[in-house]
């Protein structure tokens, strides 16, 4: 007999397992890995942190702003994979939105549309703090909590004749040019806040 | 140089270091912080 893979919530709290699978996922990879980013940068650079650091992240900023805009026919350093589909299949609903977190958590596995976590991801090695990029990345975990449960439903509720997931593609080019714009600023503000 | 004026110099540069220091720090992760929870929140379309 054929089922339908994906059901409608029954309850109002079905999500609520599921997404919390999703969380779990999401916060231990991205915690665990600022962790370790912020571990390998005490042992790269033992060296107190000075405006100098500041400058050398504004500066890698900018350069990355500029792959974004695509100046000279540069690109934003990205894999281009997204998370497996079939996980879904393979290990059912919770472990499977548990797994897709833990990819998201990591934050480097899956496409990027823009530099902006290859900065943090360099402020947390320039930081050396193990700590400070537990928290640092786990704020992006927490955000990519934030941003399913929240952004599902404001695009569901925005246009019901159009499925989420087209919204969401359309979006792709002006938030990539909006975040590049954002780390662009960023990174000037830092260079001018450094000198 | 006499000794008093020595010691000085040495802790008011050695303070000037570390507030510099602090202030870097300060300013890296919480504006890291922000970038986090900003790339986080544009992640769309990868799930």
């Amino acid at each position: 007999m054929f089922r339908p893979l994906v059901q409608e919530a029954k309850k109002p709290t079905d999500w609520l397992g599921p997404l919390g699978a999703y969380a779990t996922g999401a916060l231990v990879s991205s915690t665990a890995f600022g962790a370790l980013l912020g571990a390998v940068g005490a042992v790269l650079f033992p060296w107190p942190r000075s405006t100098m650091t500041m400058i050398v992240v504004a500066v890698l900023g900018i350069a990355l702003a500029m792959c974004d805009f695509g100046v000279a026919g540069a690109r934003t350093p990205t894999l281009h994979r997204q998370t497996y589909p079939v996980w879904w299949r393979t290990f059912g609903r919770t472990r499977a939105l548990f797994l897709w977190g833990f990819d998201l958590g990591l934050g480097f596995t899956t496409i990027r549309v823009a530099s902006l976590y290859w900065i943090v991801a360099l402020i947390v090695v320039a930081l050396a703090s193990p700590l400070a990029g537990a928290a640092i990345l786990g704020a992006y975990g927490a955000a990519l909590v934030l941003n399913l449960t929240i952004g599902t439903w404001v695009l569901e509720r925005r246009d019901r004749s159009m499925a989420s997931t087209v919204c969401i593609l359309g979006l792709d080019s002006p938030l990539a040019r909006s975040l590049a714009t954002i780390l662009l600023v960023w990174s000037l503000a830092l260079l001018v806040f450094a000198l | 140089m006499p000794l008093a004026s020595a010691i000085s110099t040495v802790d008011h540069y050695e303070g000037y270091e570390g507030s510099e220091m602090m202030t870097a720090t300060a300013v890296l992760t919480l504006s890291a912080g922000a970038l986090a929870v900003l790339s986080g929140l544009a992640q769309v379309g990868s799930l």
